[in-house]
């Protein structure tokens, strides 16, 4: 991070506020992980000892796995937790390194951007049927898939502002929004 | 015409890796474009909508967060420090005991951590000062912490072990328990280089002057009983087939959540929120690039590379084993450059078929390539545990010292290899003969 900076310029104050949803997504995540455990720890304990499994759990923990999942992703990009390798990117300078930092959230972009639209298509055909999700308990679907491309969609978001910021040099790429 | 587009793309993905790419994202673009070009755009849009969805949409994976869960809720509750505590008060006496009780210690604590950096990370801050203050040197003690770091991803529970099931479609349950013997056989293997390595150079490691009585010893079991005990129910559950895979995952994580409130006397202590945002990141992360390493694998089956080099290197009129020889630099190559989830994702769409083409057993194979990852993560110049050890050594340690002490460790890690080769039954005893 840059040792001096001025104000944050209009790109960067977009990409705050939307942190501020990516981050409430996250903590969203994060709560029905925790309900998950505990559905999981019961259905355990009540199909081996009391021999009646939880009417849906097994279905319903999937759902929240997916959920809980696409509601983080946008969190994790922002969190800078995605892998990639620096061995040459390091070691560069100059114009080739601006062009390779544009070059990650150009591909982030381009890659989650097709990735909304696919889930998007996913989705309202889901909707579109009114697909139910069927086990021992019975619920519609299309609001998960669609809770996909919303997690997604925040990702190309971010994406997209990210290109505007390092391209209008609001900040370097690699850098860490405060 | 395929074929090419195959190739083609392999070589794009190596590239832009090698470039900085985010794995996750060169894997699905490669993927993605690749599936376009052999087939058409409908289809490949198609089939990423399905992979997104239908990957996340699984109860058998949800065991990968129950997993994180208990690792992180490990963490807070300071179960690392426990352990490393006990196998001190027991083991700190022989020579080069700091190290061996830092190799035991991290052996239990990654039973219920599963993470090679978080392992390493705790053990670098308890260990570390404690190795230096009493002489050590900075070689060996940074060096045994890295390496027993990795043991983590392979004694259960290990999300690495279910990335690999979940992208080869092998039994995760199987993979779990077939990490059992391999984990703790390497930790023995380990403390014995640090043993020999002492007996070598004795002013490695000066023997440690302070005594406990058998009390303190066992007074020191009481903080680690119950963790222990939570460990052989769940490795015991599952080979009995009592628990599936994320019902061991979902108890663990409760009963380490409720560990950290005891030791912390109430939840404000476990920080549960920051708990869960540390989880839900790396599950995050962790899924992102499994998704992408379907999609990659399904445009290399697609175009046909799969099914080319798969036929050629198991039609080759050669020994299997030197086969795997090259696989096996393979991997310690790739290792030197990337993090374990991110090697996996890449090099199983081709080395898996390969392997089981050549007539291994897959659970076998899944060990194998998790031993090799773990190998990977402490060889240079990528080899993050030893990042991850200088970082949080607060300066204490130079890179190269950890780099420098790896060898003996790394040679180690050759022997357990060979031994593993040697021996399959180490890793396939427990899968065999499970309920």
């Amino acid at each position: 991070m840059s040792a001096s900076r001025s104000a944050p310029g209009p790109l960067s104050r977009a990409e705050s506020w939307l942190d501020r949803l990516i981050d409430l997504m996250a903590v969203l995540s994060g709560a029905i992980l925790f309900l998950m455990m505990f559905l999981v720890v019961a259905n355990t304990l009540t199909r081996k000892f009391l021999n009646w499994p939880i009417t849906g759990a097994f279905e319903l923990t999937a759902s929240m796995l997916t959920l809980s999942i696409f509601l983080a992703l946008a969190y994790t990009q922002k969190a800078g937790a995605h892998i990639s390798v620096d061995v040459l990117n390091r070691h560069l300078t100059g114009g080739v390194k601006r062009a390779l930092d544009l070059s990650a959230p150009v591909l982030g972009f381009v890659c989650f951007g097709w990735a909304t639209y696919a889930c998007w298509l996913f989705a309202y055909e889901s909707y579109s049927m009114s697909e139910q999700e069927w086990g021992s308990i019975t619920y519609p679907i299309w609001p998960v898939k669609m809770i996909v491309c919303f997690g997604l969609g925040a990702l190309t978001l971010r994406y997209l502002l990210e290109i505007g910021i390092v391209a209008m040099g609001e900040r370097q790429g690699g850098e860490t929004p405060r | 015409m395929s074929l090419l587009v195959g190739t083609i793309g392999s070589v794009v993905l190596i590239a832009a890796i090698l470039s900085g790419a985010n794995v996750m994202v060169a894997l699905a673009l490669v993927g993605g474009i690749g599936l376009a070009v052999v087939s058409d755009f409908n289809v490949a849009t198609a089939l990423m909508g399905n992979v997104f969805f239908d990957t996340t949409h699984s109860f058998n994976f949800s065991v990968i967060p129950m997993f994180l869960l208990m690792g992180f809720f490990a963490m807070r509750a300071g179960l690392g420090q426990d352990m490393f505590d006990a196998a001190t008060k027991w083991l700190g006496r022989l020579r080069g005991g700091l190290a061996i009780s830092t190799t035991i210690g991290a052996a239990a604590f990654g039973a219920a951590a599963g993470s090679s950096v978080g392992s390493a990370t705790v053990f670098t801050k308890l260990a570390l000062p404690e190795m230096l203050a009493r002489g050590y040197d900075k070689r060996l003690a940074a060096a045994s912490i890295a390496i027993s770091g990795t043991l983590a991803v392979m004694i259960p529970p290990s999300a690495l072990m279910v990335v690999f099931g979940i992208l080869t479609d092998t039994s995760i349950g199987g993979l779990l328990l077939a990490g059992v013997i391999p984990g703790f056989l390497f930790a023995f293997i380990l403390c014995f280089a640090t043993y020999l390595w002492v007996r070598i150079y004795p002013e490695a490691a000066p023997q440690m002057v302070e005594r406990f009585t058998l009390r303190e010893k066992v007074a020191s079991l009481r903080l680690v009983g119950p963790l222990l005990l939570v460990i052989a129910v769940i490795i015991f559950g599952l080979y009995l087939g009592f628990f599936t895979p994320t019902e061991a995952g979902g108890v663990g994580a409760l009963v380490t959540m409720i560990l950290a409130a005891i030791r912390h006397r109430g939840l404000r202590g476990i920080e549960i929120r920051q708990t869960l945002l540390d989880t839900v990141k790396t599950s995050g992360m962790i899924f992102a690039i499994i998704i992408a390493a379907i999609l990659f694998s399904k445009f290399l089956a697609l175009s046909g590379v799969t099914h080319a080099l798969g036929g050629f290197l198991t039609g080759l009129d050669t020994n299997r084993w030197v086969i795997v020889f090259f696989i096996v630099l393979i991997y310690l190559v790739l290792g030197m450059l990337m993090d374990a989830p991110g090697l996996l994702a890449i090099t199983l769409p081709i080395t898996h078929p390969v392997m089981l083409g050549l007539g291994f057993d897959e659970i076998w194979v899944g060990v194998f390539v998790v031993l090799l990852c773990e190998l990977g993560a402490v060889t240079p110049p990528v080899g993050i545990n030893c990042f991850v050890v200088q970082a949080a050594s607060e300066g204490q340690v130079e890179l190269d010292e950890v780099f420098r002490g790896l060898t003996p460790f790394f040679l180690a890690g050759l022997v357990m290899l060979v031994l593993l080769c040697l021996f399959p039954e180490i890793a396939t005893f427990l899968p065999d003969t499970m309920k």
